[in-house]
């Protein structure tokens, strides 16, 4: 970062102070870069189911960084948000019938709802306290799903979530066609990835980060530090139930896995890996968290132990995720 | 403001405060000048920080009352404190240390002005921006602006800790040993700092060092044992005897 002294006249903002370079362009324009990217993306991936699978997974664990990486709170508990979207956008498909997408408003409004009554028991807990809770409860909802099989399917998983054809403004598309569906769903993760960047850019993102930065200076300075955590837990708990409710519709079933708190401890994997707290470094995580899985398994099925040792080795080398630290190179 | 024709800014009525068996404050009652220093002073284990906790709402009393401009206030949550104006600084340093200084008063500022506002760029905010220029200014921190805090040297901290504190518009300022740590040149800054705030509010101060204060304290209180053990202007303290025996005796004045 380039200090420039002010001479004579006071400081001015941090508004005015537009970084200069490369870099403080591509900050001030991170969302339409993270944007091209994955327009650009599918275009040079090996398969594109993967790179399906990357969107969805990149948005959860974005979703995820909110509370995450801006706020400062590790909840165990965020598979609940992801599942409850993909249970409850399947739902309002196979059993109400509902366009494909009102379901995916469905899903993300539900991932809502159970980050308000997960969140709403859990804010007031602190740090592994916190996770635990948020365990705790995500299991509940594990087994709520688990036994209601009318609903859900039960451990089969809830089929049928089929959706063939999109009629949109007059266009006919394929959803069948990989690469079709991966710019439909992309429509949703960039628009999520611009309302996400405007969000950190407002006054309520500043004060997530001075919540992190120092709880007991910001309840002083007059923020309702509850209150914040718990709204910023809610809105996780929207992108992360859009992202749920878009695997529904990728997948064309809802595996109960989805709800299994392995699928809680994969998001703060990727968080990691990529760069908790930079604002496109876990999708990239979850980006190359996906790519090795599916390489790496290939040639043996052993894969989770590669995989971890690659986790391991980067925690261990890159602590600010790879993106963070290349991040942290380019400032310097 | 229009309820300034109470000389009294603040009261405390017989508060109390136990942890557990301990019992740290043993029913104070005091009352607070407007636009005046009172300083809080005391030996360690007198109940200062206990005292000073409760005036600033970081704490709830166990007992007794506490009232500001007239209204109770007693067992109100801290962040209410804040808007009604009254806000403390930190005996230990606690900045937010990644966010830049200008960002530290800036998001001080802001909490009176919005917590959840979701979409409007907080760059739009352009009075909340100039507000923490002029507060930077102020405590002598106008070039560090951009600089993390913390990164800052402790002295800078500690101003930017009051800048931080003058962003949420305090009537009544707390400040709990505000130059602890600091070398002589940052403690007289510090102090002339202070006196300078003192003529649109008040300001309370904690202090341990009995010498800092007695200078520029309108009023004092000595706090002993957990109760109020004398009350008065510098020359009233300097002449009382028990505080000469629990205090100035000890510390060899």
């Amino acid at each position: 970062m380039t200090l420039e002294r002010t001479t004579g006249r006071p400081a001015r903002s941090s508004a005015a102070f537009r970084e200069a370079g490369a870099l403080g362009w591509a900050r001030r324009h991170r969302a339409a870069l993270a944007a091209a990217v994955i327009l650009v993306f599918p275009l040079i991936a090996p398969f594109k189911a993967l790179a399906v699978l990357i969107l969805v997974y990149g948005l959860y664990a974005l979703g995820f960084n909110l509370l995450f990486g801006y706020l400062g709170v590790l909840s165990f508990g965020h598979s609940a948000l992801f599942g409850a979207g993909a249970y409850l956008c399947g739902i309002a498909f196979v059993h109400f019938g509902a366009p494909w997408w009102a379901a995916i408003i469905v899903g993300a409004v539900s991932g809502m709802i159970v980050a308000a009554i997960i969140g709403a028991l859990a804010i007031r807990t602190r740090g592994i306290y916190f996770a635990m809770v948020t365990l705790a409860l995500s299991q509940c909802v594990y087994y709520l799903f688990y036994e209601a099989v009318g609903w859900t399917g039960g451990e089969n998983g809830l089929r049928g979530v089929d959706v063939k054809t999109i009629d949109l403004f007059g266009l006919h598309l394929d959803f069948v066609d990989p690469l079709t569906r991966y710019y439909v769903l992309a429509a949703f993760v960039i628009a999520s990835l611009f309302v996400l960047s405007r969000i950190l850019a407002s006054p309520f993102g500043a004060v997530i980060e001075a919540v992190r930065e120092n709880e007991a200076r910001a309840r002083a300075s007059g923020y309702n530090v509850p209150l914040v955590r718990f709204v910023a837990f809610v809105l996780s708990g929207g992108f992360c139930g859009l992202a749920g409710a878009l695997l529904a519709l990728h997948l064309s079933i809802v595996p109960i896995e989805t709800l299994h708190y392995d699928t809680s401890g994969l998001v703060v994997m990727m968080s990691l890996l990529g760069g908790m707290g930079t604002f496109f470094g876990p999708f990239i995580g979850a980006a190359i968290f996906l790519m090795l899985e599916n390489l790496v398994s290939l040639w043996t099925v052993h894969w989770q132990l590669i995989v971890g040792a690659a986790f391991v080795i980067c925690v261990l080398f890159f602590p600010r995720g790879l993106w963070g630290t290349l991040l942290e190179r380019l400032e310097k | 403001m229009t309820v300034d024709a109470d000389p009294v800014i603040l009261r405390t009525d017989n508060v109390a405060k136990s942890f557990g068996g301990l019992r740290a404050l043993n029913g104070v009652s005091a009352a607070f000048r407007r636009n005046a220093i009172t300083s809080i002073i005391g030996p360690n284990g007198a109940g200062k920080s206990t005292y000073f906790n409760l005036l600033c709402g970081a704490l709830s009393p166990t007992s007794g009352k506490i009232e500001f401009d007239g209204r109770d206030v007693t067992g109100l949550p801290q962040h209410r404190f804040a808007h009604m104006g009254i806000v403390k600084s930190f005996q230990i340093t606690t900045v937010f240390p990644q966010l830049s200084a200008h960002e530290n008063v800036r998001v001080a500022a802001q909490a009176l002005v919005t917590t959840f506002g979701l979409w409007r760029p907080r760059a739009a905010y352009r009075d909340l921006s100039e507000k923490a220029d002029r507060i930077l200014e102020r405590v002598g921190l106008a070039d560090r602006a951009r600089r993390a805090a913390g990164l800052l040297a402790h002295g800078e901290q500690r101003a930017l800790e009051i800048g931080i504190a003058l962003a949420s518009d305090p009537r009544l300022l707390l400040l709990d040993e505000p130059t602890a740590g600091m070398s002589p040149e940052e403690t007289r800054t510090v102090m002339d700092l202070i006196v300078s705030l003192a003529q649109e509010r008040t300001i309370i101060l904690v202090e341990h060092k009995m010498k800092l204060v007695l200078g520029i304290s309108d009023r004092l209180l000595v706090l002993h044992h957990g109760e109020l053990l004398a009350e008065g202007s510098a020359d009233d303290i300097r002449h009382n005897d028990a505080v000469k025996r629990v205090y100035l005796g000890q510390r060899s004045h």
